[in-house]
């Protein structure tokens, strides 16, 4: 009866044996491909370190003024343009502006890669089940494998620093985009497909004027989480050595320091409230149509 | 510990971080020190891999290395060395932002790079070992990091500036050490400390405790057969009796020992 008691698991030297084979076998792939996977990221990592000196070398009236006037320009919002203006003074003033600038750096960089991979990702998705099904799991392991699991091989790979601190930020904040879109364009209306051939559409024009305007308000909630979920990123983007806002959150977690934490966490809740909101008006603009459709 | 008595015995307690709130439970008979130094040759300080040190034989020192911040050049500015310190939030933390200072690091061309976690650290030391790259940074020993790529302790080339810089400046926050000064790192004292109910209860333990003093070398060695072999406890237990009979039978009587011989 020993087979009922006790689980059958591998010998204990196979199973060590096979670990070690995993372990060395990375280590060679790392040995051998490590400078060309670094040299293909170079380019993104040489736009980040510059955008982010273009940020703090710019003086923070104009950082100040370009911020209030993206967030007039997405939102048409004075009320909303002039708390993004004085959020970013507190933050400032609190002295917390170099790494809110490169957390701002690292985050719309990373939103910006998320969205433009996650949405055609999304397309795909969405006309066709069989991709779907491939991709669904795949979405699932990025959002609950436990980080460090994988980012201790991207170290390893890469080094620390800001490159991969947006791998470990766009893994766990592209899915929402994905799956949004995809169930948006799901949602979307057979009939009005069905119309939308009937007058003769192509490919193009079907995606374009009919599909992806009816799917925005599912697509939008997914810019939103993303952008959420990128900024809930930030302090485990600095465990690698991510510079910004959660350098001083890890240091006042582990230190007891109160004041900090509390000041630079809520900075990061201050950036996710204006990404967020500015993206959701400038969405809702987009969806004008929905109102009334006196305008269209 | 000191507080609930539990655990009864704190192996290896690494007492810079405790020393304070310990001295209390020691001078009330809460706690007793079993024996001190259970490993020899520990300690914290800024390393370089062995391949560095070959190629670069004249740097002998902490402060020759200073010198050529060109080495070790930073990536996100390859004008400056990069030197790793130590996570965000951990107390070495403070002691190596302090000596960044006192060494005027910033003004030799060094940027102090926070690797934000030891998963990060450990990532940046393995990475530049398996390339081949230059590497300086705070680490300790022994761990298995440092016993599986030989990595080498540079001395600082500057004497121990007294606990007086160190406890009162170096190891506290930034602002509350104005004028930090060069030093060596403070020497590493390490406890194996016990609770009052176990030493009034288990002496003979305690006689094992006194004499369990492990070299340094050879924990070094242990735990980079652990991480070599995925080994756990219980695992590399039985392969240090095996491996090194000749030390732990002097820990035990002659008797207790054959016995144990014999059980393996």
């Amino acid at each position: 009866m020993g087979f009922f008691d006790k689980f059958p698991a591998m010998e204990r030297a196979d199973l060590r044996d096979l670990k070690k084979g995993i372990d060395s076998s990375f280590k060679e792939f790392s040995r051998s491909w490590g400078e060309s996977i670094e040299a293909f990221f170079d380019p993104l990592f040489y736009f980040l370190v510059n955008f982010e000196k273009l940020l703090l070398s710019t003086p923070w009236p104009i950082i100040i003024s370009i911020v209030a006037g993206l967030s007039y320009w997405g939102s048409r919002s004075w009320k909303l343009s002039a708390g993004a203006a004085i959020s970013f003074l507190f933050i400032g003033y609190l002295g917390m502006w170099d790494n809110t600038m490169s957390t701002v750096a690292l985050i719309s960089v990373a939103t910006f890669i998320c969205i433009a991979l996650g949405i055609p990702i999304g397309v795909a998705m969405s006309k066709s089940d069989r991709l779907q099904s491939t991709i669904t799991p795949v979405l699932d392991i990025m959002q609950t494998i436990p980080i460090f699991v994988y980012l201790l091989p991207v170290v390893m790979l890469l080094g620390i620093g800001k490159v991969p601190g947006l791998i470990a930020v766009c893994v766990y904040a592209m899915p929402p985009i994905v799956r949004l879109t995809n169930l948006g364009l799901r949602l979307v209306d057979k009939e009005i497909l069905e119309a939308a051939d009937a007058f003769g559409s192509n490919y193009r024009q079907r995606l374009f004027s009919v599909q992806l305007p009816l799917a925005l308000p599912n697509i939008f909630a997914g810019v939103n989480q993303t952008i959420m979920m990128a900024l809930a990123m930030v302090v485990i983007a600095s465990m690698i050595g991510v510079k910004g806002l959660g350098v001083p959150v890890l240091q006042s977690i582990q230190n007891q320091y109160l004041a900090l934490g509390m000041m630079n966490g809520l900075a990061i809740v201050a950036l996710a409230i204006i990404f967020d909101r500015v993206s959701q008006k400038y969405g809702k603009r987009l969806q004008r149509h929905r109102e009334g459709g006196s305008d269209v | 510990m000191n507080e609930k008595g539990q655990p009864d015995v704190a192996a290896e307690l690494w007492i810079n971080a405790v020393r304070e709130p310990l001295n209390v439970a020691m001078a009330e008979g809460r706690l007793h020190s079993a024996v001190k130094g259970p490993i020899t040759d520990l300690g914290e300080g800024w390393w370089i891999p062995p391949f560095t040190a070959e190629k670069h034989p004249e740097l002998k020192t902490v402060l020759d290395i200073l010198d050529h911040p060109e080495l070790f050049p930073d990536k996100e500015d390859p004008s400056k060395g990069a030197f790793i310190g130590c996570p965000a939030g951990w107390g070495c933390q403070l002691s190596n932002i302090n000596l960044f200072r006192a060494f005027e690091m910033e003004k030799k061309g060094w940027v102090l790079i926070d690797p934000g976690s030891q998963a990060g650290l450990d990532g940046s030391m393995i990475k530049a070992n398996e390339r081949g790259d230059n590497w300086f940074g705070y680490y300790w020993a022994p761990t298995s990091m440092i016993g599986k790529y030989g990595m080498k302790l540079m001395p600082f080339g500057v004497p121990f500036a007294g606990s007086e810089n160190w406890d009162g400046c170096i190891a506290k926050a930034e602002q509350d050490c104005d004028d930090p000064k060069p030093s060596a790192w403070t020497a590493s004292e390490v406890h194996t400390v016990v609770t009052d109910r176990f030493k009034k209860k288990a002496s003979v333990a305690m006689d094992y405790l006194a004499k369990r003093v492990v070299p340094g070398s050879v924990m070094g060695a242990m735990l980079v057969f652990m991480e070599e072999e995925q080994s756990d406890g219980p695992d590399a237990a039985a392969e240090f009796m095996s491996r090194h009979e000749d030390l732990w039978m002097q820990w035990v009587p002659a008797d207790v020992a054959a016995a144990v011989k014999a059980s393996l």
